[in-house]
């Protein structure tokens, strides 16, 4: 695929893994720019009385999170895509994980979005985190979807 | 196993979903693979009080001229819309439903395809491509959503 800019979600779950290793099989362009990427769900907790809101994780551990989110990053690419030497790694921190990823798409102006789905239907539906549905909805990029 | 070994491409009839399926062209690894072009015509129900059965349109006497017409242009731009070096098997389908994309969810499901392929127009709110997000909801094989650029 003549992609010129690739944006990766990388939920870094065992189950969508097995189907971002479908990743292998398509042939993006060598010279693409990839951004693997990986969205850190922020907890917000009000504090009873206090006018004041506690964020999980806390602001001093996320420098911590964030190094060995982007070194597991660079080890799925190393996996996925090794010849690819134009990558940026980014873990995002925020309350709305797929409207975060969405925007990064929309401002890296990527023209392909991956995205691993879990594939849960029906019931399933319910816990599903949707995050796929999302992306076909606001992405204004192609979107591929492995399952 | 390999990737894409039976692959569904939903296609409108305008010109611009046509020009919306061009990447496919570069799609290497669609080379040999089996690939469904399928169209769902979507077909109208009306009911009469002076008959205990419903008008559907088109007629069953239309349906022959017009999915041979449909066939003849899904086999024309089809063949303008593959990969380079293709050598796989094409086929090409027009399907008659009044809901055009639960018939289109079935016959993926029908085929055990493993990749559907669906152009998508930018639509938002009340007229949103419901399609997408019908197909990608009620199949289990990897898509790919190609948006207007």
């Amino acid at each position: 695929m003549r992609s010129k800019i690739v944006v990766v979600a990388v939920s870094l779950e065992k189950e969508t893994h097995r189907a971002l290793l479908q990743l292998k099989n398509i042939d993006l362009s060598p010279d693409a720019e990839i951004h693997m990427v990986h969205v850190v769900p922020v907890i917000w907790y009000g504090r009873g009385l206090q006018l004041s809101v506690l964020t999980y994780p806390l602001e001093e551990e996320r420098p911590r999170i964030e190094q060995a989110i982007l070194a597991k990053l660079n080890s799925v690419k190393e996996e996925l895509l090794p010849l690819h030497t134009n990558v940026t790694y980014r873990c995002l921190f925020d309350a709305n994980e797929k409207a975060a990823f969405a925007d990064y798409a929309l401002k890296s102006q990527a023209d392909l979005v991956v995205v691993a789905s879990r594939n849960k239907h029906g019931v399933a539906t319910v816990f599903d985190s949707s995050f796929a549905q999302y992306q076909v909805k606001h992405s204004t990029a192609n979107i591929l979807i492995l399952r | 196993m390999k990737f894409a070994n039976k692959v569904v491409v939903a296609v409108g009839l305008s010109s611009e979903m046509f020009e919306m399926l061009q990447p496919l062209r570069d799609m290497d690894f669609l080379a040999k693979s089996e690939i469904h072009f399928v169209h769902a015509f979507s077909t109208m129900n009306y009911t009469s009080v002076l008959s205990d059965f419903p008008l559907i349109y088109p007629v069953q006497a239309d349906r022959k001229a017009i999915e041979e017409s449909v066939l003849a242009l899904l086999s024309k731009c089809s063949h303008d819309i593959l990969p380079k070096e293709f050598s796989g098997k094409i086929f090409h389908k027009c399907l008659f439903s009044d809901t055009p994309k639960e018939a289109f969810s079935d016959y993926v499901k029908e085929n055990n395809a493993d990749l559907v392929i669906v152009p998508t127009r930018q639509k938002r709110g009340l007229f949103e491509s419901s399609f997408a997000q019908y197909v990608n909801k009620h199949t289990e094989a990897t898509m790919i959503f190609l948006k207007q650029s």
